[in-house]
């Protein structure tokens, strides 16, 4: 039985925000796009969440590469649908202005996005609306989501919206209207192996389901 | 063909939130019980703190995903499968991942047809408009001993108001029914947004107080390092300090310690099997690709409400060739959703809501038939709870519809306002009605080629009156607590981890599936446990109740035990 003294220990970790990823040895370069569909991708998540003076955007949050992995592995299915509407896409900014989507000023790729979200573009499958939703939602999860899973690199969608991060003791102090709770920058990797973690890559961390089933009293 | 295995006195099918109660009751009786489990043992080591796996991905259950319900909203519409019900396949089932809020039920929702027709008259019932407004074949007072054995069982963590109505706390539910004795803990602690809800409410006339749950506040039983440390990551999601009270942390292990249960994991249960004279003689299973059958003197099923379901529906046989247990047409009527409405406003400093959801301020206020509701057009109401355990993708979608969803403006409204909504929830009831029912589907099969279920479910009108006067109710609230830009949003989802109905219990054959200790009219060796159970929806989280009713239909069986096995 873990002790919350304990628990506080665990928490502890020495990496920095722009460590965490490499150490967990995410690829840099994309594994299942290819560098057009990679480009692409990037413009458009960069469009969806920008850089500005509030912080870095999806696109310097290493966004693009949670879309990357989880059509490498957990959201497969989704690859083909991706190849189709990116193709589509690039298609279209072709059609519009002669150039590929992420080759466009950012006020052409905005008015295309907005198109695409009123399902005012043809070529898309099954729509270029349910396209749009699907990809701002991958964004959204690859801003805010544990970095561990590709995104949110060096914290920058927690520290964004000023969401505290992982702790497994929350003090009291954390949750009275207008505090400021400190942002530790942890990622459910660092703590100290506690937690069994499937990284997108296939690589396991942690203690294995087998081990910890045991330890559960299971057969 | 199947391998016989040893036969046992008892299988339950599911060792989740019901049956693993069952299972301990039972084995403690004495009684030899084979647990049929689909699922894996889970463990702290995989409850790591992660909104993608836990809330995004719902990686936790794979059988229930694989054999999706369809649904549809009426007869004729095409039924398809939508994703995102979390249910749980596990030693423990869906308790392992809960919010864990632990409710006895208003004494009303028993009665509601009784009370409706004594309070309105007949014409408030519904009948004439296709619904039916049923009582349970089970009372308050019936389960008053079992939900106390459940409470010291589990370690429920509130605040009571009413023990042995000597006692009226002023800051417990003036509403509750009462109880023998009170909670095992205290509850869970306050936060910053729940205290500002409860004094807006107060302002109001209204009466907040802390919800309970089945969350340990403090060490329980002397289990060091067992009360909740508030990281947040609660619903969806198994608790790594074994604070949340799922049945694998107490109801299994006290049936395993008996040595009367054997418990297999990874099994999918098929068919239920009947000799010529209709009684159930055990269940084919398949483990490892292997068929295999257990035979048992009695068998109850205790899998979520759409499996159990499309179990009695596909064990066909002879004696009853619409499905067991269904000579009466009965098996998948009378089924019932929750609604979700969420009210929303932007307060002016950050609220923090960081705590579990099982850290709550609840209200009653709107709930049953604690307010008048003549002329209001429908019965029942919803309970209102305030919101918590917000996680950064969800707060990254929830938005006032006058922000737009990207680019930005909408990183610029993140950055200022993201951690500063707040708001409440109501769990709006849901009462059954001719039109809304589960069947088997025509066309879509699972995996291994057997049909799924088919959902047809839509919220009728007094589901909208309700609905539309529980808003106007919520919005006076966060309006009162400060929040400002107020929106709402709600659905009522086909589909959905709080259904209800389908094995309705009842005094009357004709018109119900089981009695009130679950056990089916037809099949005198077969019981169904949990929410299918269930004649009307009630508005507020059901498994405790259900747990108790698990209890109690175990005691029942042990009771009668003697002339069962004869």
């Amino acid at each position: 039985m873990v002790l919350p003294a304990a628990l506080l220990e665990a928490c502890g970790s020495t990496a920095t925000p722009q460590q965490v990823q490499s150490l967990l040895g995410l690829p840099v370069k994309p594994v299942s796009l290819d560098a057009r569909q990679a480009r692409a991708v990037r413009a458009v998540v960069g469009r969806l969440i920008p850089s500005d003076a509030t912080g870095p955007g999806a696109e310097e949050a290493m966004v693009w590469r949670y879309i990357d992995l989880a059509l490498s592995r957990d959201l497969k299915q989704l690859k083909p649908l991706y190849t189709a509407n990116l193709a589509a896409l690039d298609a279209l900014a072709v059609k519009r202005h002669g150039r590929a989507f992420a080759a466009l000023a950012a006020g052409r790729q905005d008015a295309i996005l907005r198109d695409l979200e009123a399902g005012r573009a043809d070529g898309f499958t099954p729509d270029a609306a349910t396209f749009f939703a699907t990809v701002l939602e991958h964004t959204r999860e690859g801003m805010f989501g544990d970095p561990y899973w590709g995104g949110n690199a060096g914290f920058a969608g927690w520290d964004l919206i000023g969401f505290p991060g992982l702790n497994m003791v929350t003090p009291q102090a954390y949750t009275e209207l207008g505090a400021r709770p400190p942002l530790p920058h942890r990622s459910v990797t660092q703590f100290n192996g506690m937690f069994m973690v499937t990284l997108p890559t296939g690589r396991h961390l942690g203690p294995s389901a087998a081990m910890a089933a045991k330890d559960m009293g299971g057969m | 063909m199947s391998m016989r295995v040893k036969p046992t006195d008892v299988v339950i099918v599911g060792m989740g939130g019901t049956g693993a109660i069952a299972a301990m009751a039972l084995t403690e009786a004495g009684l030899d019980v084979v647990g049929l489990e689909a699922g894996p043992w889970r463990s702290t080591a995989e409850f790591g703190m992660d909104e993608i796996r836990n809330d995004v991905r719902n990686a936790m259950g794979p059988k229930f995903n694989a054999e999706l319900p369809t649904s549809r909203a009426t007869a004729r519409d095409a039924a398809v499968q939508v994703p995102g019900v979390g249910m749980v396949n596990a030693v423990g089932g869906t308790t392992v991942h809960y919010t864990a809020f632990s409710w006895r039920m208003m004494e009303w929702n028993f009665r509601a047809r009784t009370e409706t027709i004594r309070r309105y008259g007949r014409a408030a019932t519904g009948d004439a408009d296709g619904y039916e407004l049923r009582d349970w074949a089970v009372d308050y007072h019936d389960l008053e001993d079992y939900y106390d054995r459940v409470e010291y069982l589990l370690g429920v963590s509130g605040r009571a108001a009413n023990v042995r109505g000597q006692q009226r706390d002023p800051l417990g539910n003036p509403f509750e029914a009462e109880r023998r004795r009170g909670y095992p803990l205290p509850p869970l602690r306050s936060y910053g947004f729940g205290e500002r809800c409860a004094a807006a409410a107060r302002s109001l006339g209204w009466h907040p107080f802390r919800g309970p749950a089945a969350i340990h506040s403090e060490d329980f039983q002397g289990v060091a390092g067992s009360a909740c440390q508030y990281c947040g990551f609660c619903g969806n999601n198994g608790c790594h300090t074994n604070a949340k009270a799922g049945t694998f942390l107490n109801a299994v292990p006290r049936a395993q310690a008996t040595g009367n249960l054997t418990l297999r994991t990874g099994v999918r249960v098929t068919r239920v099997e009947t000799d010529r004279d209709g009684r159930a003689t055990g269940v084919t299973y398949v483990q490892d690709g292997m068929e295999h059958f257990q035979p048992a003197a009695m068998v109850i099923l205790a899998a979520y409400i759409y499996e159990n379901v499309r179990l009695l529906l596909l064990s066909t046989s002879k004696a009853f060739p619409r499905g067991l247990a269904n000579n009466h047409d009965q098996v998948g009527r009378g089924y019932m959703s929750h609604g979700y409405l969420n009210v929303n406003g932007v307060f002016g400093e950050r609220v923090n809501l960081f705590g579990p959801t099982g850290q709550y301020i609840w209200l009653d206020d709107w709930d049953s038939d604690n307010f008048d509701h003549t002329g209001l057009g429908f019965v029942g109401g919803g309970g209102m709870y305030s919101l918590n355990e917000v996680k950064p993708i969800g707060a990254s979608r929830t938005l006032p519809p006058n922000v737009p969803g990207w680019g930005a403006e909408y990183k610029r409204w993140l950055a200022r306002n993201a951690m500063s909504v707040g708001g409440m929830f109501v769990m709006v009831e849901d009462v059954a009605h001719a039109d809304n029912r589960l069947d088997l589907d025509p066309s879509v099969k699972d995996a291994t080629g057997v049909p799924v279920l088919r959902i047809t479910f839509e919220p009728k009108d007094q589901e909208k009156r309700r609905l539309a006067f529980l808003e106007r109710k919520a919005r006076a609230l966060v309006q009162e607590m400060g929040g400002e830009s107020l929106w709402s949003s709600f659905f009522f989802p086909a589909i959905n981890g709080h259904a209800y109905g389908g094995a309705r219990m009842g005094e009357d054959p004709e018109t119900s599936v089981a009695d009130g200790y679950g056990i089916t009219h037809e099949v005198p060796n077969l019981a169904v446990l949990g929410g299918a159970l269930m004649p009307t929806s009630a508005g507020r989280n059901p498994t405790q109740t259900l747990q108790a009713m698990a209890w109690r239909t175990a005691d029942h069986l042990v009771d009668t035990w003697s002339s069962r096995a004869a």
